[in-house]
């Protein structure tokens, strides 16, 4: 029948058709052969963002600076543990009496990873030199830093070479068609390179936190013939481009980057360090990280022990973890688990040039003694977190770790509106608060908020918005009370105290309440020029005793970091500022009982 | 064939307006959603400098019909300029997604096709019995669970309790090809349970039809009379919406995409969308609408195939 005829036929070509996409994928599959981690690979299945960049001064969101922190190295870097600044590629540094020279001696003998930029790909010695050109990108917004504002009104000569630049883009509406050359005759002459082994850096004024600045990302040191020969911006379509050919000094090297597939890293066969027991660093093979865009998809990845780190995400918490923040039988004892308070704080900001709050500081008061911060990091943020009762996060010198004025009194927060001049909040409109985002965490914490207030009589509403409009909000002073938080850029209270000096007004600066106080102001230029640690420490403890008596902010809460490890990561502590370092980590198949159990 | 070869020219022609029409659209949106594409990189750390040379870089700082000029010659030569983000050139960018959406969408619509329309054909002949019944009821509960919740019960039986299959990844590696096998079978499913359902209706009505009654009377065999005469009758909604299904295949599928980590268009898409990434939005826009208006051309070219009674005028 010529019926059935067709039938066959149709299931034939059905079948062939399929045959033949499984060849492709087949075919697909061994092409990209695909990375065989060894046993000692680091391998991480993670749900960050994309990275973007792999140019340091580039580096403004944490999947890219997690990487490029592998690859390149500064003058100086921060202590795993402490924060505190250590040597990296700087032996030694001196600070001028005066507070503005910094003259760094260079470790010698540290190369660059081999790399076809060098002459026969052959890897030279980095010197000073490279230090100079690798922070002038730092002020360059040709080469679209985004690390300007760290140096551009502190170096000697920054502003004027950004000024310079700024120019050059107005001549050139073409910008990323200038000649490399060219753009490089023009210098900030407080970055010098004295000698090949002497770096030097002069400020305009003295900057105590500086060497905690340098420890940055932006900070690191590339080889410039790297820049040159891949080309830092706006190359043609499908050209390699420097962003995307790291060329470091660092333990490991880029060995593949399939953007939303993996990055594989390998260690460096000739980095310069050695471990505290004398071996090479890095410890590990490498690192291989697979792109898991689902959290919950990451966390399977850990649980069935082809991913060695992971957070908890919110669908698995209640499987995974106790209220009390240990982990539950079939997991306690299994992982490692490690809870670190980072820095960083939640605050709700008060527009300080406006009524009501702005004007009223009895007000303001009353409202963060309504502020039940312990039933919030219960209820809302499942009990990780601390109570913030003032700007400086824990971990931080400055922070005063038995101030507790604001701890939750409704009574007295009741009392002091009635002196604010709205007994029982009655001649207060209906306040709305600004809530950045879609998230759902944050906006449970506001809407708790909102009850608390409630309670003594404050009637809140809320408004929320994405992100780059809520910010705009609050620059318009359109916005009276807002929802914000601070993640630290360098370990120092000078990070947070900034957000308050009355220089530093959004947009331009991290002053989101455009708070202005002189006495402020002039603890904090004083803390600045103090070199004595334990007087800027003092400096830092009395600036913040302002803010907490002023109250610019209805203090919230600090965020502690959840990490569980496999039983056989050893060395790995995690780090208060959010980054990653894998250079000690060590793998110990041995190992059956976690480090931190 | 002359009348063909001019109807695909004039629907080309036609083509222009719609793909003017989207562009032009999701332009107008993108410039209405306030929120400054520089600000949202830098964040709390304006600088104004770089916002200046970043705006330069990608002519934001030029008046907005200049602007909407521009990037309109430059799309219609399919050049959608470097991503805001990632600096890459989006064209390439779509491209390199394209391979993996294709070897996801494809087989899964191709396998669910054959399924679904030999499901729809069964469960037409014994309408309203016990295997149209079983039929219906699994593809309307396959039809109303959300994609991602049958993606992540697959995921943890067959990947975590079973281990018998990589829970999420790209291909790679010798066994590589077995990351596709959990994101097909959802895809599969899901394109299985709408084509069934359609394809049901569509020979439903057909097998009221009187020449149908005539064909049985005519005692040709159920199947003859379902597979020559009905089937060929339902095809004119089934080729139209399996066109345009191509070319959702291709522009991807989200949420599959996302759970089990497939690198495909679909999450660029969205990804662009987040970050405010004008040049991606644009490109990933602009391919899905190229995909649509060149299915709908096919779809219509194969009904007038299908069926004679549709002249192309």
């Amino acid at each position: 029948m010529r019926l059935y005829a067709g039938v066959v036929r149709f299931f034939a070509v059905v079948v062939l058709i399929h045959v033949a996409m499984l060849l492709v994928v087949g075919a697909l599959a061994r092409a990209s052969r695909g990375y065989q981690a060894t046993p000692n690979t680091l391998r991480l299945a993670t749900s960050a963002v994309q990275v973007r960049s792999l140019d340091p001064a580039q580096m403004s969101d944490s999947a890219s600076t997690s990487i490029c922190d592998q690859i390149y190295e500064g003058l100086v870097s921060y202590d795993q543990t402490t924060m505190e600044v250590v040597p990296s590629l700087a032996e030694s540094w001196d600070v001028s009496p005066d507070g503005t020279v910094y003259t760094f001696r260079l470790r010698s003998g540290v190369r660059f990873i081999d790399d076809p930029c060098f002459p026969d790909g052959k890897a030279r010695e980095f010197t000073a030199e490279d230090v100079r050109y690798s922070f002038t990108r730092v002020c360059d917004p040709i080469a679209m830093s985004l690390g300007s504002w760290l140096v551009e009104e502190r170096v000697e000569g920054a502003a004027e070479y950004v000024e310079r630049r700024q120019q050059l883009l107005e001549e050139h509406p073409d910008f990323w068609k200038l000649d490399t050359a060219d753009l490089e005759s023009d210098r900030v002459p407080g970055f010098e390179a004295v000698d090949d082994r002497t770096f030097r850096i002069r400020l305009v004024e003295p900057f105590a936190p500086f060497l905690k600045v340098l420890a940055m990302a932006y900070f690191r040191v590339a080889a410039p013939e790297a820049i040159r020969a891949y080309g830092a911006i706006g190359n043609p379509p499908g050209s390699d481009t420097f962003f995307r050919h790291p060329v470091g000094t660092g333990p490991f090297m880029l060995a593949r980057w399939e953007p939303d597939v993996e990055i594989v890293l390998v260690g460096n066969p000739g980095y310069w360090e050695r471990g505290a027991d004398g071996q090479p660093l890095p410890h590990i093979d490498g690192v291989h990280m697979v792109s898991r865009r689902d959290p919950h998809t990451a966390f399977m990845e850990f649980e069935g022990g082809r991913s060695d780190l992971t957070g908890v995400p919110d669908q698995d918490w209640d499987r995974v973890m106790n209220p009390d923040k240990t982990l539950k039988p079939p997991f306690a004892g299994r992982y490692g688990l490690q809870t670190t308070p980072r820095l960083q704080v939640s605050y709700h900001g008060f527009d300080m040039q406006n009524p009501p709050f702005g004007t009223n500081k009895k007000l303001r008061q009353a409202l963060n003694l309504a502020v039940d911060r312990d039933t919030i990091i219960r209820e809302v943020f499942r009990g990780v977190g601390r109570p913030a009762f003032g700007p400086i996060p824990p971990g931080l010198a400055g922070h005063d770790p038995d101030e507790r004025r604001w701890e939750y009194d409704p009574e007295r927060a009741k009392e002091l509106l009635a002196e604010a001049g709205y007994p029982n909040g009655e001649g207060l409109d209906e306040q709305v608060m600004y809530v950045s985002g879609t998230g759902e965490v944050p906006d449970r914490e506001a809407v708790a908020l909102m009850d608390q207030m409630a309670k003594i009589g404050v009637r809140i509403r809320l408004k929320m918005q994405p992100w780059p409009l809520h910010l705009e909000s609050i620059d318009r002073h359109e916005a009276r009370l807002f929802t914000l938080g601070w993640i630290a850029d360098y370990p120092d209270a000078e990070n947070f105290l900034a957000l308050f000096h009355s220089r530093n007004f959004s947009p331009d600066g991290p002053n989101s309440t455009f708070y202005a106080n002189p006495e402020f102001d002039a603890l904090y230029d004083r803390a600045m020029v103090e070199l004595d640690t334990a007087k800027r420490e003092d400096l830092y403890r009395q600036a913040a005793a302002v803010i907490i008596d002023d109250c610019p902010w209805l203090f919230t809460t600090n965020s502690e970091t959840i990490q569980l490890d496999q039983p056989w990561i050893e060395d790995f502590p995690v780090n208060p500022l959010g980054l990653f370092f894998y250079k000690n980590l060590r793998i110990n198949r041995d190992r059956t009982v976690p480090e931190h159990p | 064939m002359s009348g063909y070869l001019s109807y695909i020219v004039r629907r080309l022609a036609l083509t222009i307006p719609i793909l003017w029409g989207v562009f032009t659209v999701t332009f107008i949106l993108f410039f209405i959603v306030p929120g400054d594409p520089a600000r949202l990189l830098m964040g709390q750390h304006r600088d104004a400098a770089m916002e200046a040379a970043m705006a330069r870089q990608w002519g934001l700082d030029q008046p907005k019909p200049v602007q909407y000029s521009r990037f309109l010659r430059k799309v219609a030569l399919l050049d959608f300029g470097q991503s805001f983000t990632t600096k890459r050139d989006v064209r390439v960018s779509i491209l390199q997604r394209l391979p993996a959406t294709a070897l996801l969408g494809i087989p899964a619509l191709t396998l669910g096709a054959f399924l679904g329309i030999g499901a729809g054909l069964w469960s037409a002949m014994r309408a309203n019995r016990a295997v149209d019944n079983s039929i219906r009821f699994v593809t309307f509960a396959l039809v109303s669970i959300p994609f991602f919740l049958l993606a992540i019960f697959l995921q943890w039986v067959l990947g975590q309790k079973l281990q018998l299959l990589p829970i999420a990844g790209y291909i790679n590696g010798p066994w590589g090809w077995l990351h596709l096998c959990l994101p097909m079978f959802v895809l599969t499913l899901g394109n299985f349970a709408w084509l069934t359902r359609l394809t049901r209706t569509a020979i439903l009505e057909v097998l009221t039809q009187d020449y149908i009654r005539t064909a049985k009377a005519k005692g040709l065999p159920e199947l003859v009379v379902v597979v020559r005469h009905a089937l060929r009758n339902a095809m004119v909604p089934l080729v139209t919406n399996l066109s345009v299904a191509v070319a959702g295949s291709l522009s991807g599928a989200f949420f599959v995409e996302a759970v089990f980590g497939w690198p495909g268009v679909g999450l660029l898409a969205v990804d662009a969308i987040n970050n405010r990434d004008f040049p991606t939005i644009m490109g990933t826009v602009m391919f899905g609408a190229i995909l649509f208006v060149l299915a709908d051309l096919v779809g219509d070219l194969l009904t007038a195939y299908v069926d004679p009674r549709v002249t192309l005028k």
